[in-house]
């Protein structure tokens, strides 16, 4: 009987620490939930956790603090130069777009965020996008800075290996519409018309 | 007694619910590793294949003649004006197999670029995945394969020089069977979606002018 009760005393021991446990784990969600919304102060459950602050480096080597968005609507979008097509063909897309969009190009700013911070530098950066609209401004950082970005954005972004120990990325390819209280907002697709992303667009430039 | 059984069972419950939890939060990450170290292993076996068909090629006879014969149609291949300092670019064509037999295309050259990989693209979910096609891009009989943008393309890697709109530039594609065929790509102007350079004019952007609106 008494060595039956210790092996009892044991697994009640052992339970008790695993509800202490699940306590914690479920306290610690709870709190981080509440935080994420108090600071972004948006209403939609969803889309307000979508984003994070930061502060990366643009193509001309400045700093670029994401606290400057604010009161701004912005699109924003992941890449990289080794890329062959997606990536100079959405910049290639917003630069007309924002020429189409004419004078209300100016109410929002258009991000593009390297996922390649290793070959990406800001000197290559200005470079490459010298062929774009002027107005895009192309974001940088360490390999930290550009990880915690895609994972406040929720962005998937991983290494592919090629032959000669090359590398190519995947990543998500989607436009990031938000608005000027820097709520997601709309997206922009690859798969979409022109019309369709320049009309997501011209209301984005609206709402600001 | 019953009462503390009642409480070790709900607590277990709950440190299980607990546990499932974390688990499906960690799901997304360790899916990423496993996708990641299985592109890996995909993408070694090319280096094996690159080095056989460069020991091939010096049997073969150069020229379009051989693929010709051997029932092949190469058609419209084109490359576009990259942006400055772009180390990469998309090589696309048109293939037809005319033959009774399959072939392959599994790789080729190109005059501005160090080397050249045959490449499919993936937009799915929002994503963008790009892979070497390790065994080469298919062409079964009778079939037209098009490599363009959003699809199969040809990588060229380690550009020297961007190409210039309006001059073509040499290369070979390479295939299993047919070995070699020179071709020339057209120039098309950056972010062009055809080869005739649709929606390739920056121009092209003011016929959306006020989109949107009801005139």
């Amino acid at each position: 009987m008494s060595q039956s009760t210790t092996v009892l005393g044991r697994i009640r021991m052992v339970l008790w620490g695993l509800v202490a446990l699940a306590a914690v784990v479920i306290g610690a969600i709870f709190l981080g939930n509440l935080q994420e919304a108090a600071r972004t102060g948006a209403s939609l459950p969803g889309a307000s956790r979508f984003g994070t602050d930061f502060v990366l480096v643009d193509q001309n080597g400045q700093k670029f603090d994401s606290a400057s968005l604010k009161g701004t609507p912005y699109a924003m979008f992941f890449g990289f130069t080794n890329c062959p097509d997606i990536c100079p063909t959405t910049l290639f897309e917003m630069t007309k777009h924002l020429q189409a969009l004419g004078d209300k190009a100016d109410k929002i700013k258009v991000l593009f965020v390297t996922v390649d911070p290793e070959r990406d530098t800001a000197e290559h950066l200005k470079d490459y996008l010298s062929a774009f609209d002027p107005r895009i401004i192309g974001l940088t950082g360490t390999q930290e800075e550009i990880k915690n970005v895609e994972k406040g954005y929720r962005i998937f972004a991983e290494k592919v290996a090629t032959s000669d120990d090359d590398y190519t990325m995947n990543h998500t390819a989607t436009v990031f519409l938000f608005d000027k209280n820097g709520t997601l907002a709309s997206t922009l697709s690859w798969q979409e018309d022109e019309k369709t992303r320049q009309t997501k667009l011209e209301k984005l430039t609206e709402r600001g | 007694m019953k009462t503390l059984q009642l409480i070790v069972t709900s607590s277990a419950v709950l440190a299980m619910s607990a546990f499932v939890g974390m688990g499906v939060a960690q799901a997304c990450e360790k899916d990423h590793e496993a996708g990641h170290a299985q592109t890996q292993i995909q993408s070694r076996s090319p280096i094996i294949l690159a080095e056989a068909t460069s020991h091939e090629a010096g049997h073969m006879s150069h020229g379009d003649h051989a693929a010709m014969a051997q029932g092949l149609k190469v058609e419209k291949a084109w490359t576009r004006v990259t942006p400055p300092g772009a180390k990469v670019a998309g090589g696309f064509v048109t293939v037809t197999n005319t033959g009774k037999s399959e072939d392959r295309l599994i790789g080729g050259s190109f005059d501005l670029a160090g080397r050249v990989e045959v490449h499919e693209m993936v937009v799915a979910d929002g994503i963008m995945r790009m892979k070497e096609l390790a065994a080469g891009l298919t062409i079964a009989p009778g079939a037209t394969v098009e490599l363009k943008p959003g699809s199969y393309h040809l990588m060229f890697l380690d550009l020297k020089a961007s190409p210039e709109l309006g001059k073509p530039v040499k290369g070979v594609l390479k295939f299993e069977k047919a070995g070699d065929v020179a071709v020339s790509f057209a120039v098309a102007p950056l972010g062009s979606k055809t080869m005739d350079g649709s929606a390739g004019k920056p121009d092209s952007g003011h016929d959306m002018h006020g989109s949107g609106h009801n005139h």
